[in-house]
């Protein structure tokens, strides 16, 4: 039995004798109406929102940390880009947001995100915090079967990387695989010095 | 402790990684041409040709694999196959040959298997890219439309229009058929939702989409669109199954949650293929006389119309879901859209007149 967690939970569906249940962000807004609202913890346990990192331009990915590819790739990535902003990578604050706060607890995302390097900030919170800030980018995630065989799930998610200015508006989107140096390229236009 | 283990030598396997010439999956697209018998490779970050690889076939058809760091080429008359190697700075290529024709190939999701079937033998195969080994092969299948993979690609999917069943074989040779209809000869390849739960098989004879649970093999609706409709098209975000109606000239919009459909906007265009893009905010319907119609999903409404010189080939989007790129073939170009903003916002000239679909091996923005 799968049930699939998703961001607009009001649109639930239950589609087959396994009881799946499914629900997903209406694709509803356009950047300019991305809010990029958040209300959760981070992993030192202390409430945050999108207005807690004032001044700063922040780089916002969904992810979790059982994740076996994309998440360490695109951390280790960011963590790289950091590294090549030097000193500018002070006005830049990485969120890593889980979008598996079940398993994904403070100290376990603590752990995670300071493999990486120790400037970038995990977030966690209840099943509909999570929702909420999801929404608010318009990330999708969930949970899916892989293997009929084997009865096994797996989670799915957006693997955007949200460039937000210090307003806290969208300013860009990442895709997958954008190599750093590209990523350092996009940031540095709204980097100072 | 296991977990930091993984993430030290993500990060030391990432400082070691070799960048190839155009191992950039997100960035290099790739178009073939037949008649020139090579790949022109396009750049775009820069927007421009990066390059050309001549080859000993004729190609006709490509897919990238990002897995593999690989471009797969399939020659049909010579029934071979061929690997270029895309991180080697000479871009090695690899051929080998094949027992059957590849009329047509598909790439598993992850990139590490390859679908190939032979419309005259009706022999259908699914081959480990990199071992050339045999991992399934079904005989008697009599397919006009693509295939399609599940999520893993241990499971292969294809319609048949004698009998109009949806049919399915996994890699260890379970099969099973689901007969959708007794008027057999409009069926379109099936679409699958993005959890991989759900399968939509559009019928062009009935006006209508068939919506499969995969997980049990059975139908479950039947929604009406438009006259004439095309195989479905998904949105990234899984929110939504898009129907382009040929005759109708009309898009229909399915929601993937509740199976209704959410509006029917009509386009003027008789569509090959259509993308989505920006948030999947908003859709691109490439026509087959030239003409795009670009529509604001948000609202279902036409907001731009392009119209372009030559005969339009299916696009890809970028994996930012930011820019569309459209091959035109007959004046070789590459129309670059921004779907962002709507606009054409460049064209690569100089390409092959004959330039076939663009591949793109990371243009896909959800990990699963």
């Amino acid at each position: 039995m799968f049930f699939s967690d998703y961001i607009f939970s009001n649109c639930i569906r239950l589609s087959s004798l396994l009881c799946l249940a499914f629900g997903l962000a209406f694709p509803s807004m356009a950047d300019d109406v991305i809010s990029g609202k958040f209300n959760l913890i981070d992993h030192h346990g202390n409430p945050v929102s999108e207005s807690s990192y004032p001044g700063k331009l922040k780089l916002v990915f969904f992810g979790f940390t059982n994740c076996p590819v994309v998440c360490p790739t695109t951390m280790a990535d960011v963590a790289r880009v950091e590294r090549l902003l030097g000193e500018r990578s002070h006005q830049l604050q990485v969120l890593f947001i889980t979008i598996d706060p079940e398993y994904d607890t403070v100290s376990r995302l603590a752990t995670y995100v300071a493999a990486f390097n120790p400037s970038i900030v995990g977030l966690t919170g209840s099943t509909q915090q999570i929702k909420q800030a999801a929404k608010g980018f318009n990330a999708t995630y969930g949970r899916t079967p892989v293997s009929g065989m084997t009865g096994e799930s797996e989670i799915f998610h957006s693997t955007y990387l949200y460039l937000m200015d210090s307003e806290g508006k969208l300013v860009d989107l990442i895709g997958y695989g954008t190599r750093p140096a590209v990523i350092v390229e996009k940031i540095s236009q709204y980097l100072q010095g | 402790m296991n977990k930091i283990l993984l993430i030290v030598c993500a990060q030391f396997l990432l400082s070691l990684q070799a960048f190839g010439a155009y191992d950039d999956g997100a960035r290099y697209a790739f178009l073939a041409s037949t008649l020139e018998k090579s790949i022109s490779i396009i750049d775009l970050h820069k927007k421009k040709l990066a390059d050309v690889i001549t080859l000993k076939h004729s190609p006709d058809s490509i897919a990238a694999s990002q897995n593999m760091k690989a471009l797969v080429i399939a020659h049909r008359s010579e029934k071979r196959l061929s690997l270029i190697d895309l991180s080697s700075d000479t871009l090695e290529q690899h051929d080998y040959k094949l027992s059957l024709s590849p009329d047509y190939i598909k790439l598993s999701p992850l990139g590490d298997t390859l679908a190939i079937y032979d419309r005259e033998l009706q022999v259908l195969e699914v081959q480990s890219v990199r071992r050339h080994q045999t991992l399934l092969r079904v005989e008697g299948v009599d397919s006009r439309e693509p295939l399609t993979f599940n999520l893993d690609g241990s499971s292969v999917y294809w319609v048949e229009q004698a009998s109009g069943a949806l049919n399915t074989s996994d890699l260890w040779s379970k099969s099973a058929e689901l007969v959708l209809t007794k008027k057999g000869g409009g069926l379109s390849a099936m679409s699958r939702s993005i959890d991989g739960l759900l399968g939509f098989v559009s019928d062009s004879l009935a006006g209508k989409v068939y919506v499969i649970d995969l997980q049990v093999f059975k139908l479950i609706k039947e929604i009406y669109v438009g006259r004439d409709p095309g195989r479905p098209w998904g949105t990234n975000d899984g929110s939504m199954m898009l129907v382009p109606n040929g005759e109708d000239g009309t898009l229909s919009a399915i929601s993937a949650i509740t199976l209704d459909k959410l509006f029917t906007v009509d386009t003027k265009i008789n569509p090959i293929a259509v993308n989505a893009g920006w948030l999947d905010t908003t859709a691109a319907v490439i026509g087959d006389n030239g003409g795009v119609a670009l529509l604001d999903l948000t609202s279902g409404r036409v907001v731009e119309k392009l119209q372009f010189d030559g005969a339009l080939r299916e696009g890809v989007v970028t994996s930012d879901s930011r820019t569309l790129a459209v091959p035109v073939a007959g004046s070789g170009r590459l129309a670059l859209i921004d779907m962002r903003t709507r606009k054409l916002l460049s064209e690569i000239t100089g390409l092959p007149s004959d330039i076939g679909e663009a591949a793109l091996a990371v243009s896909n923005n959800l990990c699963h």
